[in-house]
Order: structure tokens, then C-alpha cells, then sequence
């Protein structure tokens, strides 16, 4: 589409985090999101009265719904983008990536944490999680007891202190009485930060192969397309360029909101992390299903060969073309081929629980109205609890030059909010562009 | 990119480990039934259809009737949250062919599906005689068990809030009182049969060679199924007519995490690649420290991790 | 009565009123009340025949006017048997009697004092239509033609799954089907104080011991069906996520063209504040603490 020749842009570097300053809070559709968590979490309270059989659509032949399958087998692999970057970024030194990951982690924490309820929400007996504690009571083999054990360590441990920075670094410039103890606490964090982050790399090996492990069990009553013994790794694997494409697509998102510039260099490396990622996940796929010897089934069984292609295509299709670089420039066929890569690896991660997943009794199950609020509900506590963090805390990159812009901007709009914990900032101003 | 030897290295460690592993775990094996496991022979030309299975399991089981699809008697149309034991009717198609009871109730597999997917143990099998059995203080009610269990036998009280699992459990309080279960103990026609698993199969075996053609294929259902149950059946009709799955004999659940336990094995894997990060990060960190630090003397500002 | 006090069994039909002192009901000058006590004083057992007797039957139904009670609601501590029914059963008096002169003592009782041996099962459990009521057969309307195939009579009243006695298997003066049931008329329950003259005729009986039918469930029951407006819901949601995303990307688009056509100059100055700014919590001044 865009013919122009685009090197007259000035080249945009992102640098650092900065708030989102300059723009309320309290917009339209930040209460109609508000609005429809609280109605989530209000029916999340008529779930725990009234219980599952009164809320939900589930039965005996159909055990589990959307809770399971979509808020936490589908939508966590979007909260996933926090591994492959991190990984790239600190074992394959792509230091520009660092400008990402404060945006990342948060992502991948909100979406851990309702992923976590939404788990809570779906369980029956939840008095008896405690169980988590009791060594003696584990079945480490069961994929189930992988995921609630890895899903709230990754959560609440690597995910929570990695967001940390953020809102200490908020604490240092905005309340001057306590940055001493903020400054104390930076050692401790380098020290430790190896270790933490190592954990956070290694839990969502184990966790996101364990979502995909839940189906190995089920044997023949997942399609054949689906079943395959490299379930989990394939389930990692599409979590990790899910992760990537979102992260991306989220980016171009609130720098389109808010009018931020984008960083091209980032966009590209991003985008060539998800090339690497997806190419050989279509070709392991494929040869899976090959080898296996169900060549067959992927054409000859109606809707689900459908859904099959639907998948391979949705993220094959987009990839194939952000290898060139004239798709990859436009901001517009780089964000629908995002958006198209997660919609097809959504649909592979949510299909082997749902469309392809026949119970030999052939029970029928579609969600019911309150479970599809409470699933909405828990969606948009997510996009909620990240409107606020990006307006308050330092995660969006952008060029250094913003966080000067935010200082006079305090300084203009609330003088009484003293920011401190700039030195020699006039000598060191750099130049936009850089 | 850029690798040291020795962060080569620490690859090469961990996976020549993982690989070793991958190698010692033990090869291919069939499940073996617990010494004393106890069976249930349920022969379907001899059954009747009487139900007294079905009102002595209730009554044994302490379940109350399940009334809601017809109001006056007590009918449910499945096993469910009422009912652990069921008898149902095959019907040929077309009216032609012979007709068949069934008998469903736990299959009490050599390998359960629910007991490997149970990640607390809520659901497991008794090392003697291999009752699988349900604790309400270990199930967190995640209900993995009904997705995993091929027969779909574990049943779960949707209406309740203190929803349990209910299965068949073998009577095993009548078990543990030296008394058959409930269903075999009142059958008139003895159509079921309890005993010892491996009496009961050679029971079966004896009953298709004295009467060659009599039974569907020759072969009980559930020697071999999923790698074997203590349950076994045999019937004129096809098995799959009767809502018994056909399950090949090495799809058991050891067979399907084969992989993910050795993978596993005491956290040697996990762990192993957590060190090799560990290594990897705390070298580049040193690296991205420095550069902060500068960063923070050309800027003022406080780097960001 | 004296010569034989403490040997001679008081068997007493009828209910005995006992609002305004007894007066509805005198003999000899002297009211019921006075007469049963006086009889039953040197009773060896009093025997309670029917139903008005038992409890107080027809006379106490509804408003109850002249206080009709059973003589178990007037005698206590006396052994009583009841043997309810309208008409009651004449082998159940027989049987009664016959077993106090054989051994001396009563037959056993239920809670409600009647004799376990023609008391203790539901019409319902030995009703001679059961099969059709396991098979679902009912008469739905009298005359109708399940009704003269003698169908189950549960739909019209029948009140055999409430009803103890042994009217199906003891019949009435040794003629098979001289009972309710047996000629086509559903049971009224007039063995039960809850029952009989207090449900209506006509009202269906609750059941309590269920078993199974004659039916079977199929062998695959799979079940579900799609809620209509939940998959509505869900495509709306689905459909405004793609919409949304649409929109995103055409304003990606005409905002690079409209870049690409004037690169913008990098911001000099800060963005302009917006009248809509407020801050989400006043924060107070901070003190000092540099």
C-alpha cells in the first residue's frame, strides 16, 4: 500500500519507559471495561453461591468450559510474549529488545493473574488447594498438578517482582521521603535479578507444555490432527510467538492511542523472532501429522480439516509476508498480520479442548450467558489494570526526550507534586532522534 | 549472538543429561494387575435386566433416586451424580439383531486414566486389590479426571456446593467387611460375578471355548483394553454397540507421559535448564549493568531494568 | 365388665365427639367421653375399628364441629390397636383378636398403633397394576380407554404410593378385586390420618420408595443444546474484537500515509494539557524530603 519512500521519517529510537501523561484516566471506554469487570467479578460471586451447575453450561460429558479452555489454555499464551523476548534479549543479546519488556511483563502478568482466577473461579472444591502444600498428596505426573503449581509460582514470584522496578522507580521520583529505602533496595534487586529471571524462563517451559500435556491424556477423543505426542512442545512453542505477535500488536495499539512514536528497529526484530518461531512450528506440525500417517484427515474431515487449514493458514499466511520488508514497514500490514498470527494460534491452542475434542457420549456444550460475562469480566480487569499502570508507571518505551516532556509537564499541571532525582539533566539532554 | 565455551558447554551438560535420562527410563510395559485384584465378570446374554443391581447399588452407595427425568421412578437415563451402576438397553437400528443390556459402572482400569490425571491423589488405586477410590479432602474438583477417563465414569454433583465425584468405588465398605459388592451379591441371574481378576478371566476364557460363537470376536472386553481392567465383559453384540470404547492395548496413560516423565524425573530437567539461564543471565547481566551505568552518567537518569 | 376386668377387649367403632362436653353424642344419659372411659378403665386391649374410630375419620374432617377424636387422641396409657380403613378390613379385627387370646398380648404395632401385619406396606409396593405403572400406563381420564384396559390409576388420584395397607393382597370377604383398585376407582388412603378425607380425591400421590421403570436408558445419551443467545453474545463479542481491530488497522493506515505525506516534526514541546486532565487522587504536597 504505502509506496512512499518512508527514509525522510525521522528514526525513532525507544529508550525508555515512560508514563502516558497528558490524557484522563477516566475515558468512555475505560468505565464500560470497569463496568463489565465488575459485573465479571459480581458473577463470579453467583458462581461461588449458587455453584458450577447453576452457573455454567458444563456437564458430566462435557467437564470443561471456557473457563479453562479459553481464559487459561488460550488467553495465557498471549501473556506469554515475557519469555521468548526475555530470552532473546538476555541469552541472544538482542539488547534493543530490553525496550519491550516492561510493556510485556505487564501483560503477562495481568494475564497470569486472571488466568489464576479465572482457575480459582473454575475450581469446585477450592478449600481443598491447599493441598498444593502437602507434599505427600502430589501426583507431580499429572499434567494438572504442573500447571497449578507452575501457573501461580510464575505469577506471583519471577512475574510480580519483575513489575517491581516500575513502581519503585515511581516511588524514587515521586515521593521523595521514601527513596532512600528505594535506593537500598536496587543491590538486592541487581543480585537477585539473575535468579529471578531465570525462573521466570524456566516456569513457563514447564506450565505452558503442561497445558498442552492435559490433552495427551484424553487420548482418541482428541481429533488426530491434534493429538500427537509433541502436544506440549507444540503448545509452547505457539505460546511463544502468540506471546511475541501480541506483544507486538499491543505496542502498535497504545502508540496509536496515544500518539507515541514507533520504533521500527524493535518492530523488526520482534517480527523476526516471530518469523523464527512460527516457520519451524508450521513445518514441526505438519511433518507431525505427516509421520504419524494422517496425511489424509487433514482434507477429508469436513469442518474439522476446516479449522485445521484455518489455523496453519492464519499463522502461516501473515508470517510469510512480514518476511518482506515492504509488509513489515507498513504499519498497517504489520498490525493486521499480528492480529491474524494470534487469532490463528489462539485457534490452535482453544481447538484440541473444544472443536476438536469429541466425547465418546457426544455431548453437546456452549457456554452459558454468565459464563461468557464472567470470561469478558475477567478480560477486561485485564485491559483496566493495564490503562491504569501505563498512565501511572514507566512501561511504555519511548524516546528519552518523553520523560523530559513529563517533568515539565508536572511541573506545569500539579507544581505541588514535588518530582525529584534528576542530576545534571541539562548538560545531558540528548537530541530527540539520536 | 554470541556464545561462550563455556556457555556451550553448560548446554552440552544439560543435555547429555536430559539424554541419559531419556535413555534409563524404563522400556515399554504393560500394567500389571495388583496381587489380590478383585474383578467383576459381567457376562451380558446371561443378564436379564432386572435393575436389582441398580436399586442395590443406590441403596448400598447411600444415593438417593435419581427422579429427574421421569418423576416417578427412579431413571436415570446415564451414570450420574445419583447413579454409580446402570443398565441400559442396545437397540439395533434397524429392529433386526439381536438385542443387549449392558451393565456400565467404573471399569477399575490396571492403569487408571483418572488416577494419572488426579494431581492430588484424590482418586486412587488401592495397591491390594486395585479399587480405584475417591478422598473428598484431597479433590480440588478440577475435574480432569471426567475429561481423561475414556469410559467417562467419574461423575461430578454440578448442583451441589460441595460438589463431590461420584464413581463406582467396588462396595468397598462391603469389601472391607468380606462382602461382595452390592450388584453381584443380589444379580438373580448371575449374569455378574464377583471374584478374583484372574479367576474371572479365566472364567470368561473357558465360557467363549465352550461355546464357540456365542460371544462377539471371542475375546473379553477388557483384558487388553487401555492396557487392561479389572471389570470384563462379555456379550454377543459388538462392544462398541454397547458404549464400550475400543481402546488399544498400549494407550494407557504410562504410555501417553512417557515422555513428559522422563522429562521430569525428579526435576532433573527443569532444574538443569534453570542453572544453564542462571549462568547465561548472570554473565549478560554483568554486561547490561554496565551499560545502565553509563547510560545513567551520560542521561542522569536512573536506569531502567 | 367387672367379672371380666382386665380379660375382655373394648372394640369401639365410631368417633367420639368432644366439643360442649360430649353433648352430640349420649347414651343413656351419660356423653361418649364419660362411656368410653368407664368401658375402657378394665379393658385387657381396646381395638380402634375404622377409621372414625382410629382417629376421628369423616366427622373430624374440615372444621372438625363436634371435636371427633380417635379413642387414641381420649385413652392413654392403655394398650390400643387401630385398625383404620373405610371400611376396615374384617381379617385384620380377626386377626387381631385372635392373636391377643392365643397368646395374651398384642400384635406389633407401627407409629401409628396399627398392626404391623396388614399395616406395614404401601398399596403401591403390591398393587396388582404396578406393572403398568413401571411402564408407564396410566388411565388419564375416567372411562377413557387406558382405564377399561385397567391401566394405572396413579394419574387420577391413586393414593396406593402413600397408603399402608393390605387391601392388594388381603381381599375383602375372600373376593379377588372387591376393593378401590380392583374395580377401577383409585385409592382414597382411608388407612392414613394425613390422607383420607383431608387430600383430595383426585390429587396425585407423592411417591417415596422409587424404583427403576420397566424402560431403558439408550447407550448413548449424549446431551446439550445450543443456547441461542450465549452463542449470540459470544459472536458479538468476537465480532466487535475483529471490528475494533479493523478500525485499529484502517487508522494505522491513513495515520503512516498521513505521516508519510508530512513527516511530523519531533515534539518540542510538551503536549497541551487537556481540560479533561484531572489527577486520579489529590495528592497532597510533599513535604520536604529531598
Amino acid at each position: 500500500m504505502s509506496t512512499h519512500n518512508q527514509s525522510d521519517l525521522a528514526v525513532v529510537r525507544w529508550q525508555r519507559g515512560v508514563p502516558v501523561f497528558g490524557v484522563p484516566i477516566l475515558t468512555r471506554n475505560f468505565i464500560f471495561l470497569a463496568v463489565l469487570s465488575i459485573i465479571g467479578f459480581s458473577l463470579v460471586l453467583y458462581r461461588q453461591i449458587f455453584g458450577l451447575g447453576a452457573a455454567t453450561g458444563l456437564s458430566d460429558g462435557y467437564p470443561w468450559g471456557i473457563w479453562k479452555t479459553f481464559n487459561v489454555m488460550t488467553l495465557t499464551a498471549l501473556g506469554s510474549g515475557s519469555f521468548p523476548i526475555g530470552i532473546a534479549a538476555w541469552i541472544f543479546h538482542k539488547r534493543r529488545l530490553h525496550a519491550v519488556m516492561r510493556t510485556t511483563l505487564l501483560i503477562s502478568f495481568l494475564i497470569y493473574l486472571m488466568g489464576l482466577i479465572a482457575l480459582g473461579a473454575d475450581v469446585a472444591r477450592p478449600w481443598n488447594v491447599w493441598n498444593l502444600f502437602s507434599p505427600w498428596r502430589w501426583n507431580p505426573m499429572s499434567p494438572m498438578w504442573e500447571v497449578l503449581w507452575c501457573m501461580p509460582v510464575y505469577c506471583l514470584i519471577p512475574l510480580f517482582l519483575e513489575n517491581t522496578p516500575p513502581i519503585l522507580e515511581q516511588l524514587y521520583y515521586f515521593f521523595p521521603p521514601i527513596r532512600g529505602m528505594v535506593v537500598w533496595t536496587i543491590p538486592i534487586i541487581r543480585v537477585t535479578y539473575p535468579y529471578v529471571v531465570a525462573l521466570a524462563y524456566t516456569l513457563p517451559m514447564m506450565h505452558q507444555s503442561a497445558l498442552g500435556g492435559l490433552m495427551l491424556l484424553v487420548g482418541n477423543q482428541v481429533f488426530p490432527l491434534w493429538q500427537t505426542p509433541l502436544l506440549p512442545l507444540l503448545y509452547l512453542w505457539a505460546a511463544a510467538f502468540i506471546g511475541v505477535a501480541t506483544t507486538v500488536g499491543a505496542m502498535m495499539l497504545c502508540c496509536l492511542a496515544w500518539k507515541r512514536p514507533l520504533d521500527q528497529s524493535i518492530l523488526d526484530e520482534l517480527v523476526q523472532l516471530i518469523v523464527y518461531l512460527v516457520l519451524p512450528w508450521v513445518a514441526v506440525r505438519l511433518l507431525d501429522i505427516l509421520l504419524r500417517g494422517k496425511f489424509l484427515l487433514m482434507f477429508n474431515s469436513g469442518f474439522r480439516s476446516f479449522l485445521f487449514w484455518d489455523e496453519v493458514q492464519l499463522v502461516l499466511i501473515p508470517t510469510l509476508f512480514l518476511m518482506k520488508k515492504k509488509y513489515r514497514e507498513s504499519q498497517y500490514h504489520l498490525f493486521i498480520c499480528c492480529v491474524l498470527i494470534v487469532l490463528g494460534g489462539m485457534a490452535y491452542r482453544f481447538d484440541p479442548t473444544t472443536f476438536a475434542y469429541r466425547p465418546w457420549s457426544l455431548t453437546y456444550y456452549t457456554p452459558s450467558v454468565i459464563e461468557i460475562l464472567i470470561s469478558l469480566g475477567f478480560i477486561s480487569t485485564c485491559i483496566v489494570l493495564f490503562l491504569l499502570a501505563v498512565k501511572r508507571l514507566p512501561i511504555l518505551p519511548a524516546p528519552v526526550q518523553q520523560w523530559y516532556d513529563l517533568e515539565e509537564y508536572y511541573k506545569r499541571i500539579y507544581p505541588y507534586v514535588q518530582m525529584s532525582g534528576y542530576d545534571n539533566k541539562d548538560q545531558h539532554r540528548p537530541s530527540y532522534a539520536d | 549472538m554470541s556464545l561462550t565455551r563455556r556457555q556451550l558447554l553448560q548446554i552440552g551438560v544439560v543435555g547429555g543429561a536430559s539424554a541419559a535420562l531419556g535413555c534409563t527410563a524404563s522400556a515399554e510395559e504393560r500394567p500389571s494387575a495388583p496381587h489380590d485384584a478383585v474383578g467383576m465378570l459381567y457376562d451380558a446374554t446371561k443378564c436379564i435386566g432386572c435393575k436389582s443391581c441398580v436399586v442395590a447399588c443406590a441403596s448400598a452407595n447411600g444415593l438417593s433416586p435419581d427422579t429427574r427425568v421421569d418423576p416417578l421412578h427412579q431413571s436415570p437415563n446415564d451414570l450420574n451424580s445419583f447413579t454409580k451402576n446402570i443398565i441400559k438397553l442396545y437397540t439395533p437400528p434397524d429392529g433386526e439383531g439381536p438385542y443387549s443390556f449392558v451393565k456400565r459402572q467404573c471399569m477399575h482400569c490396571l492403569d487408571p486414566f483418572c488416577v494419572a490425571a488426579c494431581p492430588f491423589h484424590a482418586l486412587a488405586k488401592n495397591p491390594v486389590n486395585g479399587v480405584v477410590g475417591w478422598e473428598a479432602e484431597k479433590c480440588i474438583g478440577c475435574r480432569y479426571c471426567q475429561v481423561a477417563c475414556p469410559y467417562e465414569i467419574p461423575k461430578f454433583e454440578w448442583e451441589s456446593l460441595n460438589a463431590k465425584i461420584v464413581k463406582c468405588e467396588f462396595c468397598r465398605d462391603r469389601l472391607a467387611k468380606d462382602q461382595e459388592p452390592a450388584c453381584t451379591f443380589v444379580c438373580p441371574t448371575k449374569a455378574v460375578i464377583f471374584g478374583r481378576r484372574d479367576v474371572l478371566l479365566r472364567d470368561a476364557k473357558k465360557r467363549i471355548s465352550d461355546h464357540p460363537g456365542k460371544y462377539y470376536d471371542g475375546r473379553v472386553y477388557g483384558e487388553k483394553e487401555a492396557g487392561g481392567t479389572q471389570v470384563l465383559y462379555l456379550s454377543a453384540v459388538g462392544f462398541d454397540k454397547l458404549g464400550l470404547p475400543s481402546l488399544p492395548a498400549d494407550e494407557h496413560p504410562s504410555q501417553f507421559l512417557k515422555w513428559s516423565e522422563r522429562m521430569q524425573k525428579y526435576f532433573l530437567l527443569p532444574i538443569g535448564i534453570y542453572g544453564v539461564i542462571v549462568g547465561f543471565l548472570k554473565q549478560n547481566f554483568r554486561d547490561h549493568e554496565s551499560e545502565m551505568d553509563e547510560e545513567q552518567k551520560k542521561t542522569g537518569l536512573i536506569p531502567q531494568l | 365388665m367387672a367379672k371380666y376386668a382386665g380379660k375382655y377387649i373394648l372394640v369401639c367403632e365410631g368417633s367420639i365427639p368432644t366439643k360442649e362436653a360430649g353433648i352430640y353424642f349420649k347414651l343413656a344419659g351419660k356423653p361418649g367421653t364419660q362411656l368410653l372411659e368407664e368401658a375402657a378403665a378394665k379393658a385387657g386391649a381396646i381395638v380402634a375399628i375404622g377409621s372414625c374410630a382410629s382417629w376421628g375419620g369423616v366427622p373430624s374432617s374440615g372444621d372438625n364441629p363436634t371435636g371427633a377424636s380417635g379413642v387414641s387422641d381420649l385413652i392413654k396409657g392403655a394398650p390400643i390397636v387401630n385398625l383404620p380403613g373405610c371400611p376396615p378390613n374384617p381379617y385384620n379385627l380377626m386377626g387381631t383378636v385372635l392373636e391377643f387370646v392365643r397368646t395374651g398380648s398384642l400384635p406389633e404395632l407401627d407409629n401409628n398403633l396399627r398392626p404391623k401385619f396388614a399395616y406395614d406396606r404401601l398399596i403401591h409396593e403390591q398393587c396388582p397394576r404396578r406393572a403398568h405403572f413401571d411402564n408407564g400406563r396410566f388411565a388419564q381420564v375416567f372411562g377413557d380407554d387406558g382405564h377399561r384396559h385397567g391401566w394405572c390409576l396413579y394419574k387420577l388420584g391413586c393414593k396406593g404410593p402413600d397408603t399402608h395397607a393390605a387391601c392388594s393382597t388381603r381381599h375383602f370377604n375372600e373376593m379377588p378385586d372387591v376393593w378401590p383398585i380392583g374395580i377401577g376407582a383409585p385409592c382414597v388412603g382411608c388407612t392414613e390420618k394425613e390422607i383420607a378425607f383431608k387430600v383430595p380425591m383426585f390429587q396425585q400421590a407423592s411417591v417415596h420408595n422409587f424404583t427403576p421403570p420397566a424402560t431403558y436408558p439408550p447407550i448413548a445419551t449424549g446431551a446439550g443444546q445450543p443456547a441461542h443467545i450465549a452463542t449470540g453474545l459470544a459472536g458479538l463479542i468476537v465480532g466487535s474484537a475483529i471490528g475494533a481491530a479493523w478500525t485499529a488497522a484502517q487508522r494505522f493506515q491513513s495515520s503512516q500515509e498521513g505521516a508519510t505525506a508530512n513527516p511530523p516534526e519531533p515534539p518540542k514541546t510538551m503536549p497541551p494539557m487537556s481540560s479533561a486532565e484531572k489527577p486520579a487522587k489529590k495528592t497532597p504536597p510533599t513535604q520536604g524530603g529531598r
